[in-house]
């Protein structure tokens, strides 16, 4: 069979067809949206107030880590006596380097597999 | 809602904006494209208040998900799709409705809405997918690879609904035989 239609069935399909515009349809839908958004919104509000105990909870050890961190990070993985050297390698010869090139590797295989 | 603010944009424009969250852009879609879903949620279902809540269903969607649509110039087709969507996960989710099997139009009405009511009985004696197929094609006028592509169905299952819908439709609506319009069912 072909994409052929049969005249008379499609007689009767475009007789019956009605297409009536209903403003209070329109506004019954635009009454839905406008209650998704109130409810997003207050969706959010109790997310933040729930998440804000959590939050004051985690700041201190958090603090702590980022502290660490900031210690940890420029710590250079071998030692180099020369000065000029060291500065040199600095941005690879460290924790920070390694966690950086760790993450653009992990970036560029993420980008490779999603493509 | 302001009405006549966008009365006059171009479709793309209002795509565009409702984008971006313009709830005026997304009223003046909806107002324009209305009439075209409720029609085809009303063919499919024959029940107008469902036909209605559907088309609910599926505005809401589209307020829901239209940021993900990429080009504005194929909203229509967006739309028709997530229509059908919305139809068939109704269809999923419902039993059968009492099928008519034992339907007969004995008469042939001469107006649109006579018309429709036979039609919409005589559609209401198929299984949902062969419906959903009669429909689109002859409401829609969608092709069979459209629809087998808008569906998810094979080609092969699409004439098929339609082979045996059309046929089927044909046998129950013989009582049209002389209609007005002159075309031989």
């Amino acid at each position: 069979m072909t994409d052929e239609r049969v005249p008379g069935l499609q007689a009767m399909f475009d007789a019956a067809r009605k297409e009536t515009a209903d403003e209070a349809f329109v506004a019954r839908v635009m009454a839905e949206v406008e209650k998704g958004q109130r409810r997003t919104v207050i969706g959010w509000i109790i997310a933040g107030l729930l998440l804000a105990p959590v939050a004051w909870w985690l700041s201190t050890p958090l603090i702590g880590m980022v502290e660490l961190a900031s210690q940890l990070l420029p710590d250079s993985l071998i030692t180099v006596e020369e000065e000029w050297l060291a500065q040199l390698l600095a941005p690879v010869n460290s924790v920070a380097g390694v966690v950086g090139l760790a993450v653009l590797g992990a970036w560029l295989a993420y980008r490779k597999i999603s493509s | 809602m302001q009405p006549d603010l966008y009365s006059g944009s171009a479709e793309a424009l209002l795509v565009g904006l409702a984008r971006k969250g313009d709830r005026d852009a997304f009223a003046e879609l909806l107002r324009r494209r209305q009439a075209w879903i409720r029609a085809l949620m009303l063919r499919c279902c024959s029940n107008p208040a469902l036909a209605d809540d559907l088309a609910q269903q599926t505005f809401l969607q589209a307020w829901r998900t239209i940021h993900q649509l990429r080009y504005s110039g194929r909203f229509a087709a967006w739309l028709k799709r997530l229509a059908i969507n919305t139809w068939l996960q109704h269809a999923r989710k419902n039993d059968p409705l009492d099928r008519a099997d034992d339907l007969e139009v004995q008469t042939a009405a001469s107006d649109s809405a006579g018309i429709a009511m036979d039609l919409d009985r005589a559609l209401a004696t198929l299984k949902d997918h062969a419906r959903l197929c009669i429909v689109l094609s002859y409401h829609e006028g969608m092709t069979h690879d459209e629809i087998a592509e808008f569906t998810g169905m094979s080609l092969g299952t699409v004439k098929s609904h339609i082979r045996r819908g059309t046929q089927r439709l044909q046998d129950i609506l013989a009582a049209y035989q002389d209609m007005p319009t002159g075309e031989k069912l």
